[in-house]
């Protein structure tokens, strides 16, 4: 339990600095994405069997447990975009002095957009069609 | 934070060649990206909002000119940005020569027949 205590105090919470999280969301919500991209393009050769087939398919995404999911890959593509825009900013504009606010601004981005996806996932949610 | 970024050159296992072009691809591509996935959310989940169907989807995509050309550029970047993004990340864990070719190979395929396979299904709605 001490050597547990010792790890967590030495070794991890060193590691949570602004920086470090941000890459670590950075790379997670990327690889996310990328892998979203192969159930995304799956669905949409659906459209192959015609109407019927392809309104079906989008039938099927309309529950809730979707809604939870489309509203986190909200947050997720929030958090890569803004936080992409904080690395190209840092790169061309020599804001390495200024990267802890700029990632306390891309959260606040991301949680506004979250919040304001909010309205159209809530509902959806709570009450399924 | 990046492929190519200072501290890279202690990995001697990346490839220096062509980094440059990729590291620069990677930035537009993910600038574009900020732009068309804007819009792509939007146009899906507040425009078309519970009635997205076949309907909704053939005309957005015979609405004109702008739209394909949108779509033109937005499949090829969002494909390019997350196999590089990808191949950013499998280098990072210093895969040898043999590996490193096995992933190039399964990234440009897998992203190829994820074109071919989406555009085949697409073609019904154009």
């Amino acid at each position: 339990m001490t050597a547990l205590v010792g790890y967590v105090r030495r070794t991890l919470l060193p590691l949570v600095n602004p920086g470090t999280v941000a890459w670590l969301l950075h790379r997670v919500t990327g690889v996310a994405l990328a892998l979203y991209l192969i159930p995304h393009f799956v669905s949409i050769h659906a459209a192959i069997g015609g109407r019927q087939a392809l309104d079906g398919e989008l039938a099927g995404f309309r529950t809730p447990l979707f809604a939870v999911a489309e509203w986190l890959l909200i947050g997720a593509v929030a958090f890569h975009a803004f936080n992409g825009l904080r690395i190209i900013a840092v790169d061309c504009f020599d804001l390495t002095g200024r990267q802890r606010l700029l990632f306390w601004l891309v959260l606040a981005a991301c949680a506004a957009v979250f919040v304001a996806a909010s309205t159209l996932f809530v509902p959806r949610i709570l009450a399924p069609m | 934070m990046s492929p190519g970024a200072a501290g890279s050159a202690t990995l001697g296992s990346r490839p220096r060649r062509g980094g440059l072009w990729a590291w620069l691809l990677q930035r537009v591509s993910g600038l574009f990206l900020v732009y068309a996935l804007a819009v792509h959310l939007w146009a899906v989940h507040v425009v078309s909002s519970g009635r997205l169907s076949w309907d909704a989807i053939t005309a957005r995509l015979q609405a004109g000119h702008a739209w394909t050309i949108y779509y033109a550029l937005f499949v090829p970047a969002v494909l390019y940005h997350a196999a590089n993004g990808l191949w950013g990340v499998f280098l990072d864990y210093a895969p040898s020569p043999a590996l490193r070719r096995v992933g190039l190979i399964v990234l440009w395929a897998g992203s190829f027949a994820l074109l071919a396979y989406g555009y085949v299904g697409l073609r019904a709605l154009l």
